[in-house]
């Protein structure tokens, strides 16, 4: 993918502006830790992604509800039309919810 | 990771790409050691700062353990982590500018012009910090394209692949990147001398 042999050589503002970019860059590393945090994050993925989303995400991933997954009620409307409501017409609101 | 991807190294990749695949992580980590160092120094050259780096660093590679199964085998990794190192220090710059460019002006005003150090060895060394200043100071499309070029070596047909722009368009960023930094020296360095004079 390189093509760096047919560079051309760099002029003496170049290299001023390499040596910059070296001097700050190099020598520098990141922390050990950094590696050690990151392996315990994907393992936490791992774990999460093995148990799937969360129960009351399911329909939103198109899967189909568990047995005791969250569903919305008729209740539920009602407590949208609570908060909605007033804002809306009865109708308007009907045809959002249908 | 930077310059020439030789096949062996492709083919050890994508080998630690399957098995990160298959989900293990040991894999995730070997590919970490493999790649860690260019990914860290592009992202602290672009960022000037060690915490955010490592942060970059660190999300970079989980996003290479969450998509791992997008990555495609028969290409080079380095590419994609450089993409994904570009795309990650955008966030932090865009972030950090917006409340960090007044504090700055502020004290450029308290402290003023770096002071001319006749020492050739200090006046390379100031040089060098000016420098380090205006590519900071550069629009981050420029300064990702100095970076990549300067820093990591990279050729202008590699550097458009990783950004997914046109190689011309590579080339006029680090045209104007580099008219930049040559204007933003020059500015400096008369300032410097003028304040020399009066000294």
């Amino acid at each position: 993918m390189s093509s760096r042999e047919r560079r051309a050589p760099l002029d003496s503002f170049e290299i001023l502006v390499r040596q910059s970019l070296r001097e700050h860059a190099d020598g520098r590393l990141p922390d050990p830790e950094v590696r050690a945090e990151l392996l315990a994050k994907a393992e936490r993925q791992e774990r999460r992604m093995a148990q799937g989303p969360s129960l009351s995400l399911a329909d939103l991933f198109g899967e189909r509800p568990s047995r005791f997954a969250y569903s919305a009620s008729p209740n539920h409307f009602i407590c949208l039309e609570a908060l909605f409501g007033p804002r809306t017409s009865w109708f308007s609101f009907n045809q959002l919810t249908r | 990771m930077a310059g020439i991807v030789t096949k062996s190294s492709l083919n050890d990749d994508a080998r630690l790409i399957l098995k990160l695949q298959s989900g293990d992580l040991e894999a995730l980590g070997l590919l970490y050691d493999r790649h860690r160092l260019p990914v860290f120094r592009t992202a602290l050259a672009i960022t000037h700062d060690q915490d955010a780096a490592q942060d970059i660093l660190q999300e970079c590679f989980l996003r290479l353990h969450t998509y791992v199964h997008r990555v495609d085998t028969s290409l080079p990794l380095s590419p994609w982590l450089y993409r994904i190192t570009v795309n990650l220090s955008y966030t932090w710059v865009t972030r950090r500018n917006k409340w960090r460019a007044p504090l700055e002006d502020f004290v450029d005003q308290l402290i003023g012009p770096a002071k001319y150090n006749p020492e050739p060895e200090a006046e390379r060394r100031d040089e060098m910090r000016l420098m380090q200043r205006a590519i900071d100071g550069l629009p981050f499309s420029q300064r990702v394209v100095i970076v990549l070029y300067y820093l990591n070596d990279l050729s202008l047909q590699e550097i458009a692949v990783i950004l997914g722009v046109p190689v011309g368009t590579v080339k006029s960023r680090l045209h104007y990147g580099r008219e930049n930094l040559r204007r933003q020296m020059e500015g400096t360095a008369q300032s410097a001398e003028v304040q020399y004079e009066f000294t």
